[in-house]
C-alpha cells in the first residue's frame, strides 16, 4: 500500500520548503530556521475500501486533511491576505501534481486552537489501486 | 555560592529534513568543550516542598550556578534536562531515563540573578514522563 503520508510531506516540502513552511504529521514542533508565520499541520483520516471483485478490494480511497496555520495578523494587510491566498493555491497545487483530489477547496475554520494563527482546511482525497 | 554538584544538560531540540518531515533529539549541552557545568544544589524541604507537593512534584530542588549565556538561553527557550552527578547512565538510547534519580528537568522559569549576567538560579523537578 501507498505510504500516503510520505507521500503528502514530500509533495508540501517539494512547493514549500523554499519558503521555509514546514509540514508536520500531527503535531507542530519548534523547528531551527522555520517560518515563524506559517506552519502546516496533516493528519490522515481513513483508508476505505471503494470498490470490490471477487471478494477482494480493488481500490482504496485514503482521506488526508492538511490544516495551513498562519499568523492572524498577515491578515491585517491586503498584502498579507494576497498571500495567504498565493499559499492555499500553492498548497492546493502541491497535492494534485502529487496525485490528491481537492474535492471541496479551501474552508476558513477561524484561531481553533486559540494560538494566534488562522487555520485554512483543506480535504484531500488519493484514490489508489490495490 | 558552593557550586560542588556537577551537572549536565540536554536540550530537546528539532531539525527539519525536506521530503522527511523533522527529527527531535536530545542535544548535550556543550560550552566550548566544557560539558559538565558545577552548581550548587539545594533540596526542598519546608514550605517550598508542601507548595511543589500539592502540585504533583514529590522531589525538587533550587539550583544556583554561574551564567553561561547560551546556557541561559537553552533554558529559557527550549526543553531542558539537568543531570544530577553527572551520571552518565541518565540518558539510555538517547533519552532521558525517567527511572534514574539524577535526572530532573527544569521547572518554572530560570532567573539571571540581579541581571549581572554572574549566576542563575532555576528550580527542578525530577522527571516522571517523556
Amino acid at each position: 500500500m501507498t505510504d500516503i503520508r510520505g507521500k503528502i510531506q514530500l509533495a508540501l516540502d517539494t512547493a514549500l520548503f523554499a519558503d521555509k513552511v514546514f509540514s508536520f504529521w500531527n503535531r507542530k514542533v519548534e523547528v531551527a530556521g522555520e517560518n515563524k508565520d506559517e506552519y502546516i499541520v496533516y493528519t490522515l483520516s481513513g483508508d476505505t475500501p471503494e470498490t470490490f471483485a471477487d471478494n477482494s478490494e480493488l481500490v482504496k480511497v485514503h482521506d488526508a486533511s492538511i490544516s495551513y496555520y498562519y499568523r492572524d495578523t498577515l491578515v491585517q494587510t491586503s498584502a498579507g491576505r494576497a498571500e495567504v491566498k498565493k499559499r492555499e493555491n500553492q498548497i492546493i497545487d502541491a497535492l494534485r501534481n502529487a496525485g490528491f483530489e481537492v474535492f471541496g477547496g479551501v474552508s476558513d475554520i477561524g484561531d481553533v486552537d486559540n494560538v494566534g494563527f488562522f487555520v485554512s482546511l483543506i480535504e484531500c482525497q488519493y484514490w489508489e489501486v490495490v | 555560592m558552593k557550586a560542588t554538584t556537577p551537572l549536565l544538560f540536554y536540550a530537546f531540540e528539532s531539525t527539519y529534513v525536506q521530503g522527511e518531515g523533522y527529527t527531535s533529539t536530545w542535544n548535550k549541552f556543550k560550552s566550548g568543550d566544557y560539558e559538565v557545568f558545577w552548581a550548587e544544589w539545594k533540596g526542598g524541604f519546608g514550605d517550598r516542598a508542601i507548595a511543589a507537593q500539592a502540585q504533583g512534584v514529590g522531589d525538587m530542588a533550587t539550583v544556583k550556578t554561574f551564567y553561561i549565556p547560551n546556557l541561559y538561553d537553552k533554558l529559557r527557550t527550549k526543553r531542558v534536562v539537568v543531570i544530577k552527578n553527572a551520571d552518565s547512565t541518565a540518558i539510555k538510547d538517547g533519552v532521558p531515563d525517567k527511572d534514574n534519580p539524577n535526572c530532573y528537568e527544569l521547572w518554572g522559569g530560570v532567573d539571571n540573578i540581579k541581571e549581572a549576567n554572574q549566576f542563575m538560579e532555576f528550580r527542578v523537578k525530577r522527571v516522571e514522563q517523556i
